[in-house]
């Protein structure tokens, strides 16, 4: 390039010195990824002996009587993201197809709303309600417990829904419009255009969406955990009782700590690992790979094509309802709760709020902790995330910038619970090393949480800078300005609502997550957060810990109530998100008007 | 001679933007019938108007009188009871640029006579023969009918969706400058193709270029600003002074 030889006598070193921090960021994440699998494999080392690994693929869990199998939970993990995943695709695809067309044109905007807003419900919201809610209806009109395969399934099928609408969504308006017309003179009809021709040119996204939401379900943690009643044994029924890889993690951390069971718990976050990876590479083929169309699964006649529309009506009814139900329920028993007794307690709201007085039996002491908890992580994953999305977009060429931007989609696809595994590894290592006494901690829970949430800062950075018109790279080199100078002064700025719309995502994510922190440090009862190397509080964690341990009713309307505040605030967040990129977007297209 | 459009007082708007304001015009049988004008004024619209296309795209608000002859039968075409789809079937249609589905040369005919007509796959063999041989392609693809039909060239593509709209069979005809992305030989081929149809087909032809509609035109309209159309004699675009002086009534309309 020009430019950087010819400045090579000024700007030289600065520029060096700034890309050599931006690629350190970049280095960063592809440590990150490369941490956890290191960690996973360290610690499953000692299975590699036949022995060790025989015990570990057997069908008994007895940690106390010595059995340390986990076939059980791998059934479950697949029973259960393959059942949501057939519950949800077809359901998915629906109301996709009823957005663009099969149902009335009016209804197309609101529920993509309603898909929208989808997106932004906390896990734990939905486990809660689901728990309150759906167990008892499960078990009076079945038989059981009612915390069984079939709960989990329907939850986990809500949880991936708008995921596979969105993908589908966006395949379909690219494929759609550009047939409408056409369809229309040829006098075929709008089911006829969609099912007949969109829909065999979208096989790309109908696989993709499959995979993205067989991932969310086999990667969500809380769901089979508050829900699947976490019996280490194969379902035979779906009303049985069975248990997920991802809350065997979990439930092993919290309960027992003989290292015996390490192996097998490391053995699980090797396997959720690899089944990561592995879609993360079939989805690099699927958008490589050149479409393979014609998918004439529909046969033909009239018939099917009926027979499609009403399953479309069917999907579009269904999925609102069941939303509508769930925030309902949330706001019937959770609305009478709010104000400032939810918060305090007894103390004196401003006692507690300036003087740090203690609050016994309200919400304060895991807001302040949920605070603590997103500031932190935040003060970590934006600079390092915003640096090494730069980086990526900007410098990185060749084998290292595809492999860095491999590591990143696989970090952002990596179940959560993986990152609070990494923390409690972490920790045990250092136990046995320099530092005995190390506990899990806030600074931990923030560290992985930072983990979990960089992904989406450095692909919203790279995303919105590569978004930016060519000519505008082309116009500052045109003016003279040194390549970082250009970068950080007019690109970086251009693209500021993108990137700033990824950390508001980022701190969404961290607002909510329950998994990571489960395994870093929280618990119920620490009260106010002290420091940095303390136990804490935080709200998701408020609402899974009182759905499981309610003692009173007056308790149990305490996690509704908090349920709304943390649902409350993840909506507004989204909201804000959706804001800033539909002003990126109007900005560039009126700008690009202008350049 | 009979009619077969009577568009009386027709509005169309998109967005709130009114692009035809009270146009008519009539369409009698046979033809060609020559639609011409300045570039925007709304002769694709117009087109539209007749197979109910426009109300496909965002925004868009008809009325008026659309009035149409088909199988004997007289009737408006914005009815309660008429079905889009069941019209448009009746009424073929070549756009502007040419618009072949992502799938081979033959699938484009028979894919869409299947789902609309419903015909056997012999009987859709048949016209689908007989389609490329009248549209003049049938020599030039009848080795790669399995082939993807973006691999035609731009005429050839144009005259795939010409033969997709004729295997329909249609009553009428709507053309959207089918030349515009041919070359000076194959606009001749179409041009003749267009005359021979006229033969068989009442063909309603979308054109701006003032020599080709006068090759073609058995009537003539002009279409100015806001839809005004005016009936014009086609011998005057056989002399080069009248040419001048349409042309001139072109500019004056817009
Ligand atoms: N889908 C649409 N949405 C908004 N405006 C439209 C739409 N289609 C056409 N118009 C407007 O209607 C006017 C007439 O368009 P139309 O395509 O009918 O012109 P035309 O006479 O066919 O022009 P040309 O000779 O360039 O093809 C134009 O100003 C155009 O901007
Ligand atoms: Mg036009």
């Amino acid at each position: 390039m020009p430019t950087a030889s010819m400045n090579s006598t000024r700007g030289g070193r600065g520029d060096a010195l700034v890309a050599a921090l931006l690629f350190c960021a970049s280095g960063l994440c592809v440590l990150s990824v490369a941490a956890i699998l290191a960690f996973l494999a360290w610690f499953c080392l000692p299975l590699l002996s036949w022995r060790e690994l025989s015990a570990v693929l057997t069908w008994r869990w007895e940690p106390f009587g010595g059995h340390f199998g986990i076939l059980p939970m791998v059934v479950g993990s697949l029973a259960l993201a393959l059942s949501a995943l057939l519950l949800a695709w077809p359901l998915g695809l629906g109301l996709t197809l009823f957005i663009h067309g099969l149902g009335p044109r009016v209804l197309a905007r609101p529920l993509l709303f309603v898909v929208r807003l989808m997106t932004g419900v906390p896990t734990v919201v939905y486990g809660l309600v689901a728990a309150i809610g759906l167990v008892p209806l499960v078990r009076g009109a079945l038989s059981g417990s009612g915390f069984c395969w079939l709960t989990t399934a329907l939850m986990l099928a809500l949880l991936a829904l708008p995921t596979i609408v969105l993908v589908l969504d966006g395949q379909l308006a690219l494929v759609a419009p550009r047939l409408r017309l056409t369809a229309a003179a040829l006098g075929l009809t709008r089911a006829q255009e969609l099912l007949r021709l969109a829909l065999p040119m979208s096989g790309r996204g109908l696989r993709t969406a499959a995979t993205l939401g067989f991932a969310r379900a086999l990667g969500d943690t809380l769901l089979p955990l508050m829900l699947s009643g976490n019996a280490a044994q194969p379902p035979h029924s779906l009303l049985d009782s069975l248990r997920a890889l991802t809350a065997h993690i979990a439930l092993v951390v919290a309960t027992d700590s003989q290292s015996a069971a390490y192996g097998s718990l490391f053995a699980c976050g090797l396997l959720l690992f690899g089944v990561s990876f592995l879609v993360n590479l079939g989805l690099r083929r699927l958008s490589r790979g050149a479409d393979v169309s014609a998918l004439a699964w529909l046969p033909p006649g009239r018939l099917a094509e009926r027979l499609a529309v009403a399953f479309s009506w069917f999907a579009a009814l269904i999925v609102p309802a069941a939303l509508a139900l769930l925030l309902g329920f949330l706001l019937l028993r959770g609305g009478g709760t709010l104000g400032l007794t939810l918060f305090f307690g007894d103390t004196p709201p401003l006692d507690a709020m300036l003087r740090g007085a203690p609050v016994f039996d309200g919400l304060w002491p895991a807001c302040l902790g949920s605070l603590w908890l997103v500031g932190l992580s935040a003060c970590l994953a934006v600079p390092l995330g915003v640096a090494g999305g730069i980086h990526l977009s900007e410098a990185a060429t060749g084998r290292a910038g595809r492999l860095a931007v491999f590591c990143v989609d696989l970090l952002a696809g990596v179940p959560s619970i993986l990152m609070g595994l990494f923390g409690f590894a972490l920790i045990l290592l250092l136990r046995r090393g320099f530092w005995p006494g190390a506990n899990t901690c806030l600074l931990l829970s923030a560290l992985c949480l930072a983990m979990l949430v960089l992904p989406y800062v450095v692909g919203a950075t790279r995303a919105s800078l590569q978004a930016l018109p060519e000519e505008l790279r082309l116009t500052c080199a045109a003016l003279g300005l040194p390549r970082w100078r250009a970068v950080f002064r007019v690109l970086l700025p251009s693209a500021g609502r993108g990137v700033l719309g990824g950390v508001v995502l980022a701190i969404g994510r961290a607002a909510e997550d329950t998994a990571v922190i489960m395994l870093t440090g929280v618990v119920a009862g620490a009260g106010n957060p002290g420091g940095l190397t303390d136990k804490f509080e935080a709200l998701p964690f408020s609402i899974y810990y009182l759905a499981a341990e309610y003692q009173s009713p007056e308790e149990l309307n305490q996690a509704f109530g908090a349920a709304l505040v943390l649902l409350c605030l993840t909506a507004l967040l989204s909201g804000a998100v959706r804001r800033l990129r539909q002003g990126l977007t109007r900005r560039w297209e009126s700008g690009g008007a202008r350049a | 001679m009979t009619s077969i459009v009577e568009i009386a007082n027709l509005h169309v708007s998109f967005g709130g933007r009114e692009v035809l304001r009270g146009a008519s015009m009539t369409v009698e049988r046979g033809g060609p019938t020559v639609l011409i004008g300045r570039s925007g004024t709304g002769k694709t619209t117009l087109l539209r108007a007749v197979n109910r296309l426009n109300e496909c795209l965002p925004g868009c608000v008809t009325t008026g009188s659309v009035r149409l002859t088909l199988g004997g039968e007289n009737f408006d075409a914005y009815a309660q009871g008429v079905r889009p789809e069941e019209l448009r079937r009746r009424v073929g249609m070549v756009f502007q640029t040419p618009n072949p589905l992502p799938v081979s040369v033959y699938r484009n005919i028979a894919l869409p006579l299947s789902l609309a007509l419903n015909l056997s796959a012999a009987d859709i063999r048949g016209r689908a023969e007989r389609a490329l041989t009248e549209a003049g392609l049938w020599d030039e693809v009848k080795d790669r009918l399995d082939q993807p039909a973006v691999t035609l060239s731009g005429g050839q593509q144009q005259r795939l969706c010409l033969a997709r709209a004729l295997a329909y069979r249609p009553e009428l005809l709507l053309l959207d400058e089918p030349t515009a992305s041919l070359d000076q030989r194959s606009v001749r081929v179409v041009e003749d193709l267009l005359l021979d149809l006229a033969g068989r087909y009442t063909v309603l032809v979308v054109s701006h270029n003032l020599r080709q509609a006068g090759r073609l035109a058995r009537r003539l309209f002009v279409l100015g600003e806001g839809g005004a159309a005016r009936e014009a004699d086609p011998a005057m675009l056989t002399s080069a002074v009248d040419r001048e002086a349409l042309a001139a009534l072109l500019d004056e309309m817009t």
